[in-house]
């Protein structure tokens, strides 16, 4: 009697009919154990029991389910299938019910189906279809976390691990136009998975927990039927076969007898007719792989449990630790042979994950081979897989387990209880009972170990015989993405690459393989090959550690990683197998060659060092830069072949490329030390150079370009020097502070980015000259200046020997360049105002780097002040000159004589004023002249005739009986050298002369009056009173300083005397003039008619005019 | 005698750089106490007597060490205020003064080079000697203004320039010390224009020390009336400052002396 039938999470089976047309299964029906890995190895052999049935016969079947299209519509069968409307038959499953077998009703429609041997074809434009929804579904090996699809694989169930992958893409997504395409899921952790697909009726399906049935194409799909396991038919179920661990039993393990040699002809039983694709080579088509016998299939199993044997063995025998904490270590190099660690996994994750590759299950015990179904036929064949187990206490050093684990375990009846390693034996012993030749192997059942918790679980698989699945599909390649380049030293190159596949069958195994480059000549496995040259089969990989990728959360997605792979085009081909060793045709993908890194970016080193002969050539421009040895390049990068060296002139905008050798890129040489001319530069000039590198590799891929490196090119000449006056400067005129200011301005050229002034005086060269050896030069020079006193001739010695006079002697002068703002460049420099000797100036125009030339080779800048004394003050006589009468002109002539002094006059200046002297700045110039060569009494004469005109005034006339003032200056000749020089500088003026005053008296007695008229007012009687008297002058009357002029008024009545009335003051103004002719102080007077008066002029000195007379009317 | 910081126009270039960075509040925002470098600025209250040589010493002492920091001498000035001395150069306020300038007459046919504002002596000379004046006497015995002439037979008389001589510098710098003590380097007066009537003449020429300052008029001025306002205003740190002569319509001398 089988043991109690359990939640396919931990413990299921599955059938497989294999017909003659599968090109590796052997004909028959393949069976599949899984157990949950939680559970560990099983106790015991599994034992199976068999059954046959007709289809619908005794069968107590059910036919709830909801059929919802693709749209979300409820379908009630009867109804009919459209292409563009699939419809998934969803299993009303109640908690803890589990569909084995299900069989859809459904007529296809004229055409072939689609789906036989290819993929469907997806309609342009047109989304995946995916269900609708998905119907409640508790894992049965739980542990993701709530709301993240993670898969664990510590905790998958061993028949699902790495293959509950994107299943969709296996059925769906595309569109069958003809006929129906029908696939069952099973539920998993991550949702439904496809286990099988049919495209042509009967549609049916087994498997262990059936949740839906996708159904597509066209047809009329009258319902669904389907068998819940707890519905087990009465059937009658025999013994059939055992499963074995290939081991002789021990503690852990209650083996039979001959284990190993049953293990070894279940291998050679289920042997596959060809070689199994990962062990080809050339994207061999399954149908064209090899043919191969049993013996192949024995080596290769053989091959692949030999490493795992070791554990095996102490999952049996080792009691050192619970069997799901014993651990295996393996070392870990690093390249240098140098242990690097260790790397543990448990002993029961080795067993198990081999036993994914169904000859290692055959193996172990986790497949067998029914060979007498070997046709198709209308049975059902049902399989009771029965197996031992503990119900292992909580582990102290495990992480907690799986509460549905647990929940489930919790869940079993007690029927599963088995009790103590007594009762284990009783109930093993009880199970094989009716199979032939099977015996316990009593040596070891002794050692079984003695613990009370041993549990028996029971599972059921189904074989439609008349329904085999379609043939496999083969994966999908969803990219072939370069990740990233492994550590080699260049030129080497290796890199990763990521294979991504989807529609990888539920513990569907791979075989891939690579073409480098696509359509060369070398293949080689993607499937790693072990020491006896057997290829391990690959499983899909999935990211499950790192929380920075997204969940997965597609069955039948995940990746291959190849961390080999060549850097060129590289074709990849997969093709995947099923848990019962099925395989599909092969897929492939193209990766393009792997970006290669740039080289790194250079660093350089820039210098300019300045040509021998600027005029000549431009300067030297030296570039260094270390050359990245290989190991330090980035992976995958090519050798570095050269450095390109851009150099920019920043002042021609000139761009100018060099290049240098790495030398041989696989051996290069340390640094790269290159040369080359910089640009010609003018005179003072200065330009930046700006240098930018890039390395460039063997395949001419430029690096970044490096921080830019300016280097500024300074020609060290320096500027043209200025042309300074050759001639005798002078300073300004002394101010009224004392002080005399050199300016010398001049206007820079190109290249004069400053100056220097250096400034020595003529005592200190004449000084310095004094040492001189007789001979020399210095010498004439000295006796030179000490022959003359012209300051102008001292100059020109100066600045004909410049040379003599060493830097030293001058001083820099600071602060006192100025820009005038008119774009000249200007020294202003006090000194003072007295200072008699010469003041020397060097101008040096220097360059910006403040190139400038020998000092001594600077032309002097000669200046004096313009302080020469005066010439003598000059004295001055006036002489009146004589005049015919008194209407001639009044002038004056004035003589200027001074005792030569030091400076002899050359100019007079005299000045005239009617008020006097008090201030000779406010006296009216009356002329200028030139004074007279010094005579042989020492003395300088001059003379000016004054007729009275003065500068501002030109008509002007000297007045009698007006006292002038006169005053004369001298003026000392133009300093020395200025007017050769084109500026020439007046020499100062004397103090004046001591005024000198002179009143002009008319030559002769006044004329007398004229045009004398007298006039009254008749007062009767021939009388008149008020008689006034006019009469006209020739000349002005007014006596000036001197006094007035006065009129003696004379009348003699008819036939009277003379009688003299009075003498008034007259004048002042030109006439004519008019006086009284009554007597003074008399009221009563009156005048006769016809009384005749005398008029007599008397000037300011009392000479009286000849009598001039008129007559009363 | 005050202390103060010292201006920061007065600091060396190196220390006026780093705190105009440091006081910078985008640059520096933590360096609440000011300025770190730079110096002090010593304001002394002290009667001064005129035209007089004085040297000032600053000693730093220290115990019995006594160094000195600075020994400069300097000669003060003849007024007390930039007032005493405008009304000095002749020119008073608010009454007119009732001095005539002086005349200068500009020979025919010579005139003033043309352009703008220039100060140096070469300068100054080259102007003066453009109208024949390059040996004007130096004012040795006190201020003088000469008013330059030109005259042209068809419109008379015309005012080209005014010469003012001084015998002290007509434009002086100095650290001024403002109403909260902040000292600072800044133009203690100088001359800003004169007017005649109401005809602006600028500064056209001045020599270095500022003895002798030569102002133009934009264009000559023909003084219509009789007598007219000659005012000169000078610029100073306490605002602008102005005197004013009497000016002729005719050079004075003409009249003194009845041409």
């Amino acid at each position: 009697m089988s043991l109690p039938i359990v939640s396919p999470t931990l413990f299921n089976a599955q059938a497989l009919p294999a017909g003659p047309a599968d090109t590796h299964l052997q004909a028959g029906v393949h069976l599949r154990v899984g157990t949950n890995p939680l559970l560990g190895l099983p106790v015991a052999p599994f034992v199976v029991y068999r059954a046959m049935a007709k289809q619908g016969e005794d069968m107590k079947l059910r036919s709830d389910a909801v059929f919802v299209d693709s749209r979300g519509a409820l379908a009630a069968p009867p109804f009919t299938l459209s292409p563009d409307n699939p419809v998934t038959a969803y299993l009303s499953l109640l908690p803890g019910d589990v569909c084995l077998w299900a069989q859809v009703i459904a007529d296809p429609f004229k055409g072939t189906p689609t789906g036989g041997g290819g993929r469907p074809e997806l309609p342009p434009g047109r989304p995946p279809f995916r269900p609708p929804f998905r119907p409640p579904f508790v894992p049965g090996a739980g542990g993701h976390r709530p709301g993240v699809a993670r898969l664990d694989s510590a905790r998958l169930d061993a028949v699902r691990v790495g293959a509950s992958r994107r299943a969709d893409n296996l059925v769906a997504g595309a569109r069958v136009t003809s006929g129906i395409v029908a696939t069952a899921y099973v539920g998993t952790s991550q949702g439904p998975s496809p286990i099988a697909r049919r495209s042509q009726p009967p549609y049916s399906f087994s498997g262990p927990g059936i949740v839906q049935v996708l159904l597509e194409g066209t047809g009329a799909i009258s319902g669904i039927q389907w068998l819940e396991q707890g519905d087990i038919p009465a059937l009658k179920f025999v013994p059939w076969t055992v499963l074995n661990l290939p081991h002789e039993g021990g503690p852990r393990y209650l083996s039979i007898d001959d284990a190993i040699a049953r293990s070894a002809l279940r291998v050679l039983e289920q042997a596959p007719r060809r070689r199994p694709l990962q062990e080809t080579l050339g994207a061999v088509a399954p149908a064209a792989a090899p043919v191969e016998g049993p013996v192949y299939e024995a080596k290769r199993v053989e091959s692949l449990a030999k490493p795992i044997s070791p554990s095996l063995d102490r999952l049996v025998t080792d009691l050192s630790a619970p069997a799901l904490e014993l651990i295996e270590s393996d070392p870990i190099f690093f390249l240098t042979g140098q242990q690097r660690g260790t790397a543990t996994q448990r002993c029961i994750d080795r067993v198990l994950g081999e036993q994914l590759d169904p000859g290692t299950a055959g193996l172990l015990g986790y497949k067998g081979l029914d060979t007498e179904f070997k046709s198709p036929a209308p049975f059902l064949v049902f399989y009771w897989v029965s197996g031992f187990f503990r119900d292992f206490p909580p582990s102290t050093t495990l992480p907690p387990e799986d509460p549905v684990f647990d929940a489930q375990l919790a869940l079993l009846s007690g029927q599963s209880v088995v009790g103590d390693e007594g009762a284990l034996q009783v109930a093993f012993e009880t199970l094989i009972k009716g199979l032939r030749n099977v015996q316990v192997n009593a040596k070891t059942l002794p050692a079984l170990e003695k613990v009370g918790d041993y549990i028996g679980l029971g599972a059921l698989a189904v074989a439609d015989l008349s329904a085999p699945p379609d043939p496999m599909l083969p994966p999908v390649i969803d990219a072939a993405t370069h990740v990233g380049w492994l550590p080699v030293t260049p030129p080497d190159a290796r890199r990763e690459v990521e294979v991504t596949l989807s529609g990888v069958a539920t513990a569907g195994l791979l075989a891939g393989e690579k073409q480098t480059p696509d359509g060369g000549v070398l293949r080689e496995q993607l499937n790693k090959a072990n020491g006896d040259g057997f290829h391990l089969p690959l499983v899909l990989g999935v990211d499950t550690d790192d929380p920075t990728l997204p969940p997965v959360n597609v069955p039948g997605t995940g990746f291959l990683a190849d961390r080999r792979a060549a850097p060129d085009t590289i074709r990849y081909s997969v093709a995947q197998q099923d848990p019962f060793g099925r395989w599909s045709e092969w897929t492939s993908a193209l990766n393009l060659p792997g970006p290669r890194p740039a080289p790194p970016r250079p660093v350089i080193r820039g210098t300019y060092t300045q040509p021998a002969d600027p005029a000549a050539s431009g300067g030297t421009v030296r570039v260094q830069a270390d050359i990245p040895r290989l190991d330090t390049l980035a992976p995958g990068a090519f050798p570095i072949a050269q450095l390109e060296i851009t150099a920019t002139d920043q002042t021609t905008l000139a761009v100018t490329v060099h290049v240098a050798s790495t030398g041989d890129p696989l051996a290069p040489d340390d640094a790269i030390d290159l040369t080359f001319t910089g640009p010609l530069l003018a005179p003072t000039e200065r330009r930046r150079l700006t240098l930018v590198a890039v390395w460039r590799d063997t395949a001419g891929t430029p690096s970044a370009e490096s921080e830019p490196q300016s280097l500024r090119l300074n020609d060290p000449r320096p500027p043209a020097q200025l042309t300074v006056p050759d001639a005798l400067q002078y300073s300004g005129r002394p101010d009224v502070l004392g002080l005399s200011m050199v300016e010398h301005a001049w206007t820079p050229v190109a290249g004069q980015a400053g100056f220097g002034v250096y400034y020595t005086d003529e005592n200190r060269l004449t000084a310095y000259l004094a040492g001189s050896a007789a001979g020399s030069a210095g010498a004439t020079v000295r006796d030179a200046l000490a022959a003359t006193t012209d300051p102008a001739a001292r100059a020109t010695l100066f600045r004909a020997n410049a040379a003599l006079f060493p830097s030293h002697l001058f001083e820099r002068l600071r602060d006192v360049i100025h820009d005038t703002g008119t774009g000249q460049q200007a020294f202003r420099h006090a000194v003072s105002g007295s200072l008699r000797v010469l003041n020397l100036y060097r101008i040096s125009a220097e360059s910006e780097t403040s190139a400038r030339v020998d000092l001594t080779t600077l032309p002097l800048l000669v200046v004096a002040v313009p302080n020469a004394d005066p010439p003598p003050r000059p004295v001055i006589t006036v002489v009146p000159d004589d005049m015919a009468d008194n209407g001639a002109t009044y002038s004056a002539t004035v003589s200027i004589t001074l005792t030569a002094g030091a400076t002899t006059a050359a100019t007079w200046r005299l000045r005239r004023s009617s008020l006097g002297a008090t201030d000779v700045l406010r006296m009216p110039i009356v002329g200028t002249g030139a004074m007279g060569a010094v005579e042989g009494d020492g003395r300088q004469r001059a003379a000016y005739q004054d007729a009275g005109p003065v500068l501002i005034a030109s008509d002007a006339t000297l007045r009698p009986w007006v006292r002038y003032t006169w005053v004369a200056e001298t003026q000392g000749d133009f300093a020395p050298g200025s007017v050769a020089a084109g500026r020439p500088v007046p020499g100062a003026w004397s103090a004046s002369s001591e005024p000198v005053s002179v009143m002009l008296v008319p030559p002769r007695i006044p004329e007398p009056a004229e045009a004398v008229t007298a006039a009254g007012t008749p007062v009767g009687g021939g009388e008149l009173a008020g008689v006034e008297l006019t009469f006209t002058h020739p000349r002005v009357l007014s006596g000036g300083a001197a006094g007035s002029y006065r009129v003696r008024v004379m009348r003699r009545a008819p036939g009277g005397s003379m009688e003299a009335l009075a003498e008034v003051e007259t004048g002042g103004a030109a006439g004519p003039y008019t006086v009284s002719g009554m007597r003074p102080g008399d009221a009563a007077d009156q005048v006769a008619s016809g009384t005749v008066y005398r008029l007599v002029i008397i000037d300011p000195l009392g000479r009286e005019s000849a009598p001039a007379e008129g007559t009363l009317p | 005698m005050t202390l103060y910081d010292l201006a920061q126009d007065r600091q060396p270039a190196g220390y006026r750089r780093i705190n105009e960075a440091l006081l910078d509040p985008a640059i520096a925002p933590c360096v609440p106490s000011g300025a770190p470098l730079g110096g002090t600025s010593i304001a002394i209250d002290a009667d001064l007597a005129p035209d007089a040589d004085y040297d000032l010493d600053i000693l730093a002492p220290k115990a019995g060490d006594r160094p000195v920091v600075l020994a400069t001498r300097f000669r003060t000035s003849h007024y007390a205020t930039p007032r005493a001395f405008v009304d000095a150069l002749g020119y008073t306020s608010p009454d007119v003064a009732p001095f005539l300038p002086d005349d200068l007459l500009i020979p025919d046919g010579m005139a003033l080079p043309a352009g703008g504002f220039v100060e140096g002596d070469a300068a100054l000379d080259a102007a003066l000697a453009a109208i024949d004046a390059e040996t004007l006497p130096l004012p040795t015995r006190g201020a003088r203004s000469y008013v330059a002439w030109s005259f042209d037979e068809a419109t008379g008389w015309h005012v080209e320039a005014l010469v003012v001589d001084s015998p002290e510098p007509m434009r002086r710098e100095s650290t001024v010390v403002d109403a909260a003590g902040v000292a600072s380097a800044g133009v203690r007066m100088e001359p800003l224009r004169a007017t005649i009537g109401g005809t602006t003449l600028d500064p056209y020429r001045a020599n270095a020390r500022w003895t002798r300052v030569i102002l133009r008029p934009a264009a000559p001025i023909a003084v219509t009336a009789p007598e007219s306002v000659l005012a000169l205003v000078f610029s100073t740190s306490e605002g602008t400052i102005s005197g004013s002569r009497r000016v002729r319509a005719v050079p004075s001398v003409l009249e003194r002396e009845g041409l």
